[in-house]
């Protein structure tokens, strides 16, 4: 483990899991207190017919990603913004129709195209440094939403409807989170893959929320929790050869089930 | 004399059903007043609409003599639903310093006098002892106990409080109705009642809705809120069958009384 870090490749994984946890704390805590999972997952999903589209197009699969993703994003948010609860129909819509626009058009285009697995399971070791300052990117704009904005995000989080009669401004809140949630998870597609994206932006704030008693402390252990979960994944994926998302996520899950005992024990 | 509430002509349906019809009322600054109406009569999106969080499909609305926008800051509102979140992390005093948090601006923290007001509502709800405790560990009541306190710290000028169907205690709900009937000394205090049984005794006026309005400025239902909300086969004297229910006496028409 400390000898691939003589590794570029594995160095570049190391800082982009530490940077991926932290977005993935921060944008996680904010999706499970806003009650919006379902919705992250209907992003991610959708996101697989950017990638197709950008195959299909021979552009940046990315770029593509990230384009197609926000776009998608930006319809659900307006279609959402009114009623978050009763959205399921159009999030299921988005959730497969995207999936399988994906699927289409990378049948359409001709050749066998190997770097698809990775956008299902993720490769963390596969990652180009351009990729690494753009989650930088990504984490400076999220710190300053976050700075900017908590109070207000505190408020909309956890009584909307209140929220609305303190002058909270929740709808261009509402859409700036999506965003950044779009943003978010199309990075993490690279790491995780766009199939247990979920798990990871969902059990690190799951175990947090319940044990921190603000939201500025929830989101900084479920970040704290993702680095850890992300660099033990990393850790023994690299040393028993398995793939590095699933790796990740059964860590967080075995850490899940844990924090539930220990949880249960403690209630007796 | 100046209103706290003016509604006029105003219509509201949800995906093309007709929820509220030509409700029409004006509630003069300083009332208490009780809202009610059978489940699924509209009480609540009504109140949502008072407070701008729905828009009206035509009519229009005054809070205080402006749009509900323009009077947010002078407005208290506790939810019906407020206490449903318990597994948020946010302990007593942070929830209720979220009242002053429309007062401060963006980047600032609270003022010394800001945190003299947040300690105030806390004592007068008596719960500023619990004020380190998290919101998921205390009880139904004592969390009721704490968006009041929210809504307080506003400083409000009027209260909506959408009460919570599952009822408190009696001794509980004897203790809210007092507190509300010293509140109501500087503000004007709108009950939106779910239990008709709970209906507060300091009450000054009640409003009755099931798609559309009754409004009567003194604390007695009139013959019309009683077929308004339960249906023609009540003839207007004494609807033994809301007895039966356990209304009180005091709030019902006396025989052979039409009301208005």
């Amino acid at each position: 483990m400390i000898e691939a870090l003589q590794f570029e490749f594995f160095r570049n994984a190391v800082i982009a899991g530490v940077l991926t946890g932290i977005a993935c704390g921060i944008i996680g805590a904010l999706v499970v207190v806003n009650r919006i999972v379902f919705i992250g997952g209907g992003i991610a999903h959708a996101a697989y017919g950017g990638i197709g589209l950008a195959i299909f197009l021979g552009i940046s699969p990315l770029l593509g990603a990230m384009g197609f993703t926000v776009a998608v994003t930006l319809v659900l948010a307006l279609l959402t913004v009114k009623n978050k609860e009763r959205v399921d129909t159009a999030i299921g819509l988005i959730w497969a129709t995207g999936m399988a626009f994906g699927v289409i058009l990378i049948d359409l285009t001709p050749g066998y195209n190997v770097d698809l697995m990775s956008y299902l399971f993720g490769s963390i070791l596969a990652i180009p440094s351009s990729n690494i300052w753009l989650l930088l990117m990504v984490n400076v704009v999220i710190f300053g939403f976050l700075w900017y904005f908590y109070r207000d995000i505190l408020a909309m989080s956890y009584d909307e409807e209140f929220g609305i009669t303190i002058n909270v401004p929740v709808k261009g809140l509402y859409f700036l989170m999506l965003l950044l949630t779009a943003v978010t998870i199309v990075l993490v597609i690279r790491l995780v893959g766009l199939i247990l994206v979920i798990a990871l932006l969902t059990i690190p704030p799951f175990i947090a929320e319940r044990s921190t008693s603000s939201l500025s402390r929830m989101i900084m252990l479920s970040s704290a929790l993702s680095v850890i979960f992300i660099l033990a994944g990393l850790a023994l994926s690299y040393s028993f050869n398995l793939t590095s998302g699933a790796t990740i996520i059964l860590v967080a899950s075995f850490a899940f089930a844990v924090h539930y005992v220990l949880r249960a024990v403690r209630k007796g | 004399m100046r209103y706290a509430i003016e509604v006029e002509n105003m219509t509201f349906s949800y995906d093309g059903i007709p929820v509220l019809e030509e409700i029409n009322f004006k509630l003069p600054e300083g009332e208490f007043m009780a809202l009610l109406g059978p489940n699924g009569g509209g009480k609540t999106t009504l109140v949502k609409l008072l407070l701008g969080i729905y828009k009206p499909y035509s009519g229009k609305i005054k809070i205080l003599g402006s749009s509900p926008e323009d009077a947010y800051g002078r407005i208290g509102y506790l939810p019906q639903d407020a206490a449903s979140h318990s597994s948020f992390p946010i302990t007593v005093y942070d929830a209720a310093k979220l009242g002053r948090h429309g007062r401060i601006p963006r980047g600032r923290g609270l003022s010394q006098k800001d945190k003299e007001i947040v300690r105030q509502k806390l004592e007068l709800v008596e719960m500023w002892n619990n004020r380190h405790k998290r919101i998921g560990d205390l009880s139904g009541g004592q969390r009721q106990r704490v968006m009041i306190a929210r809504a307080l710290a506003v400083e409000p000028e009027i209260l909506f409080f959408d009460e919570p169907t599952s009822s408190v205690d009696s001794s509980g709900q004897e203790k809210l109705n007092d507190l509300l009937k010293e509140l109501n000394r500087d503000m004007t205090i709108v009950v939106i009642t779910h239990d008709v049984t709970a209906i507060s005794r300091h009450i000054t006026s009640i409003a009755c809705v099931n798609r559309k309005l009754h409004y009567h400025s003194a604390p007695e239902l009139t013959s019309d809120m009683v077929k308004l909300a339960y249906g023609e086969t009540v003839d207007g004297t004494c609807p033994v069958e809301l007895l039966a229910h356990g209304i009180p006496h005091r709030v019902l028409p006396k025989h052979g009384d039409e009301g208005e």
